[in-house]
């Protein structure tokens, strides 16, 4: 007989036993779902485009998605979702159990646990509208001639849903969304419909509100996903078009916010006091603000990348910056760089742009929209360029200018997007916007510059005048640029931009264009338009008194400009290690009464002086010579321009100055040296004190050369230290 | 001290002190707050004897005179730039001694042009645009774009400022 065989129960075995147990034990059991983060800002959007629910994450401010989950774990609908701010759960409506489920970061929608319903509620069926209160922990559901439902969530594991009493008088609309206010403890949904209107809904009582009419159009709208921001603003997402509106609910008033994911099923959740961020890849337009550009303004913007682009940059700015201090100029980056114009723009005439696309993508559409009555807006007629589609490379687009375009200057928009039907404003997913100035003409008129259509002329003075200074010619620089307006060889209107680049002057100077043998009567004064820093100006700037047409800028450069920031900076931008980033811009168009022929139109740049501001001493020699300050009657002008009738005088042939009108010598000493000069360039001048001769030494040798021939670009050669102007 | 030497030494320190004085009056101030170089009561300083280093009628202009002359030989609707920053199409070299306009080359070429940085932006009438122009010196190389609405390709020349002349034109038919 052999012996039993023992089974020995060894301490390895044991745990083997026990591990398999535990596994076994363990995949019979669901892993509990992660709360998100507490009041994420991107939206939860949760479509079934087919039978599956997706979820995605939309960036409010662009429309741009992304794929959070490809599968809930069902095949069924989750719909009526809300996020709790109580949890940082998602809970909404799940098809498949029938009930309210909970979703976690996992995006599978999990069984929150036993839950009941009264008769009214078993008697509603699903839900597809919904959301989480703020003030309380509960999930609220709209059923259409059934009313509202209300499911407490703090009670642990065991749910009731409850039908609140009355409700039903209050549910004749027809909403698919709602959404909890963040702060006044209503309830909005917006109806759905080709005429949207804004339903206001107590949760206490179940009855609602009919707040007016918002949206209108000519197909039915959906809008099967609703939320808030932290500002009490609506967003609502057509499930048709995928856009995105912005709902003020105290104006009842909505504008498109962005262009998100469509789709025929549409459930949208968002923690109501989350606001909406910015995110760091966004390009935004240049164009002033009554266009839609800053984000409070709902400007274009888009979400940038290497997919689709114009030109050749594209940048990315938390907002936009407005003109003057776009950041194409300050940053050294001008992304404006994708649309050419090679032709100009007349009224009633055909014109062309080129778009230059790039990017991985390949293609995009094209909008363009101008200003053509320059009123400050894009309106939906001025839409010259609509989902045009273009490819990689040149693209040359020819469209008409209206005939009831407004000649002047004016401003365009440009979006590329692979969305192909956008407005003027709002976010898109990718793509870029650009703005552009531009000027309107009527038929035939052609525009001549100086210096150039982007440049600008620099004139430099000496204030000390009658005396002679330093000669650092830097006591008041201005940069100019002219344009002309002319038409079969008569000139019919100018424009002229002025820049105040530096002063170097404790004397307080204003600035003012003469424009000699061109009389003052035959400037049309009321026509004359013009703005400081972009603000239009009210008053005339053209100067009474006077014989010829003369225009006032500024009578104190002073009132413009403040003294640089720094130790030891008492002028603007004309001591090394003081500077100041600021643009001061003066913008003036001028038409005649009657059109002067170009041949017998004095030459640019006019006659550009300053004079001793009104109020102000002018030096000891001046007092002593009028017997007073010299008010408006001190100018100084570009060596051999006659002073105009306002000039005092006396101060002619005083002190260093050998005017002789006789001869028609002015503002010049004895040397021949002026007390200003033009420069045709946007110049780097000498620093304070510093001679222009000793600055630039190759100047006194293109002025000993009256033929102009000998070192006739000087001005770009300095060998001394200079103050380089970067504005 | 030798007195002699004493008697020497004041007198060229008066001189050195009237030297610095003379240099403060004609060098003026900037500050409006410091008025001595105005303290002097002449009004009409005597400057007849200094010999001028700058003749008394150049006004100091550093720029030249363009005479424009388009004449092309067409009726189309048509429209003119002359501009002064552009590149070849895919290249930035522009690198050419030829004055006036360039011969238009068998090769055709094509230019990446900057129509913010022109001169001149025209409509052509029946082909045709004159106009004189003052330019910068420094600006010595312009491309004139014609540019056609009917599709067809645009029209580029290149003009290149003669250094030898004193009179300047471009020329185009």
């Amino acid at each position: 007989m052999r012996a039993p065989i023992k089974y020995v129960l060894t301490a390895q075995v044991f745990r083997s036993i026990i591990s398999l147990v535990l596994l076994v034990g363990m995949s019979s059991i669901e892993a509990e779902p992660l709360p998100f983060e507490a009041c994420p800002t991107r939206a939860f959007i949760i479509q079934k485009p087919g039978s599956v629910p997706k979820t995605y994450g939309v960036d409010m401010a662009t429309g741009s998605y992304s794929t959070f989950s490809e599968d809930m774990g069902t095949v069924n609908g989750y719909n009526g979702v809300g996020f709790s701010e109580h949890d940082s759960f998602l809970y909404g409506w799940d098809y498949q159990r029938n009930q309210v489920s909970r979703t976690g970061t996992d995006f599978q929608i999990t069984d929150i646990g036993s839950f009941n319903k009264d008769t009214q509620s078993e008697a509603a069926g699903n839900f597809f509208v919904g959301d989480v209160a703020i003030n309380e922990n509960a999930w609220y559901g709209y059923r259409k001639n059934h009313g509202m439902f209300k499911v407490p969530l703090d009670t642990g594991a065991s749910y009731l849903m409850s039908y609140i009493p009355g409700s039903i008088d209050g549910a004749s609309h027809t909403i698919m969304d709602m959404a909890f206010h963040p702060s006044d403890g209503y309830i909005y949904a917006m109806t759905s419909s080709t005429n949207s209107h804004l339903i206001q809904i107590d949760p206490a009582t179940g009855l609602s509100s009919n707040l007016g009419l918002v949206l209108t159009s000519p197909n039915k709208m959906t809008f099967g996903a609703q939320f808030f921001d932290v500002n009490g603003n609506m967003y609502i997402s057509d499930n048709h078009t995928g856009i995105i509106y912005k709902v003020n609910i105290a104006s009842l008033s909505a504008e498109a916010f962005s262009y998100g994911p469509s789709s025929t099923s549409n459930d949208g959740a968002r923690c109501a006091n989350a606001d909406i961020p910015v995110a760091s890849n966004v390009d935004f337009g240049d164009a002033p603000d009554s266009y839609g550009t800053l984000m409070a303004s709902n400007g274009a913007r888009h979400e940038t990348s290497s997919a689709l682009y114009l030109g050749d940059l594209v940048d990315n700015e938390s907002d936009a910056h407005l003109p003057l201090l776009s950041d194409d100029l300050s940053d050294g980056s001008d992304d404006e760089d994708g649309i050419s114009f090679p032709t100009g723009f007349e009224v009633g005439e055909q014109a062309m742009i080129n778009a230059a696309v790039s990017g991985t993508s390949g293609s995009g559409y094209l909008n363009a929209w101008f200003d053509w009555n320059a009123n400050g807006s894009f309106e939906a007629d001025e839409r010259a360029i609509s989902a045009q589609a273009i490819s990689n490379g040149n693209n040359s687009i020819a469209f008409t200018v209206p005939v009831w375009a407004v000649a002047g200057p004016s401003w365009a928009r440009f979006r590329i997007s692979s969305t192909a039907d956008i407005i003027a404003k709002g976010g898109v997913a990718d793509g870029e916007v650009e703005d552009y100035p531009v000027v309107v003409t009527t038929t035939g008129v052609a525009m001549t510059y100086y210096p150039n259509a982007s440049s600008y002329t620099a004139v430099a003075y000496e204030d000390l005048f009658p005396l002679e200074g330093d000669f650092d010619m830097n006591d008041v620089i201005m940069h100019l640029r002219f344009i002309h307006y002319v038409k079969s060889g008569m000139i019919h209107s100018i424009r002229i931009k002025a820049r105040l680049v530096a002063m170097g002057a404790g004397f307080h100077n204003g600035f003012a264009i003469q424009i000699p043998g061109l009389l003052r009567s035959n400037i049309h004064e009321a026509s004359i338009s013009w703005t400081i820093d972009g603000v239009t100006q009210s008053t005339s700037p053209l100067e009474t008194g006077q014989t010829n047409a003369v225009f006032i800028f500024a009578d104190d450069l002073w009132h413009y400009a403040t003294a640089d920031e720094g130790e030891g900076c008492k002028y603007f931008r004309t001591q090394a290690g003081c500077g100041s980033s600021a643009v001061i811009e003066w913008d003036m168009t001028v038409p005649f009464v009657n059109s002067v022929s170009a041949s017998a139109m004095p030459g640019v740049p006019f006659d550009p002086f300053i004079f001793s501001a009104p109020g102000y001493s002018h030096g000891q020699i001046v007092t002593d010579l009028i017997g007073s300050d010299p008010g408006r009657g001190l100018e100084i002008h570009l060596k051999n321009k006659a002073p105009t009738d306002k000039f005092d005088n006396r101060l002619l042939g005083a002190g260093h100055d050998i005017s002789n009108p006789a001869t028609g010598s002015y503002f010049q000493n004895a040397d021949g040296q002026p007390w200003a000069l033009e420069v045709p360039d946007t110049w780097s001048y000498p620093l304070e004190r510093q001679s222009l001769n000793e600055t630039y030494g190759e100047f006194m040798g293109f002025a000993g050369d009256i033929s102009g021939e000998t070192n006739s670009t000087w001005y770009l050669n300095a060998n001394g230290p200079v103050y380089v102007n970067k504005n | 001290m030798n007195s002699t030497l004493t008697q020497w030494l004041a007198v060229i320190t008066v001189i050195c002190i009237a030297v610095q004085i003379n240099a403060c009056v004609y060098s003026g101030q900037e500050d409006e707050t410091d008025d001595s170089s105005a303290n002097s009561t002449s009004t009409n300083m005597d400057s007849s004897s200094r010999k001028a280093l700058i003749d008394p009628f150049n006004t100091l202009e550093s720029t030249y005179k363009l005479a424009i002359d388009i004449n092309l030989a067409t009726q189309e609707r048509a429209f003119l730039s002359i501009c002064n920053n552009f590149s070849l199409a895919d290249s930035n070299n522009t690198d050419s001694n030829t004055i006036g306009l360039e011969a238009t080359s068998s090769l055709k070429m094509t230019y990446t042009v900057d129509f913010d940085a022109c001169l001149v932006r025209a409509p052509l009438i029946h082909g045709q645009y004159v106009q004189e122009l003052k330019v910068a010196n420094h600006d010595d190389v312009f491309i004139v774009v014609v540019w056609y609405y009917d599709g067809s390709d645009p029209l580029y020349q290149i003009w290149r400022k003669d250094e030898e002349s004193q009179y300047q034109q471009l020329v185009l038919d």
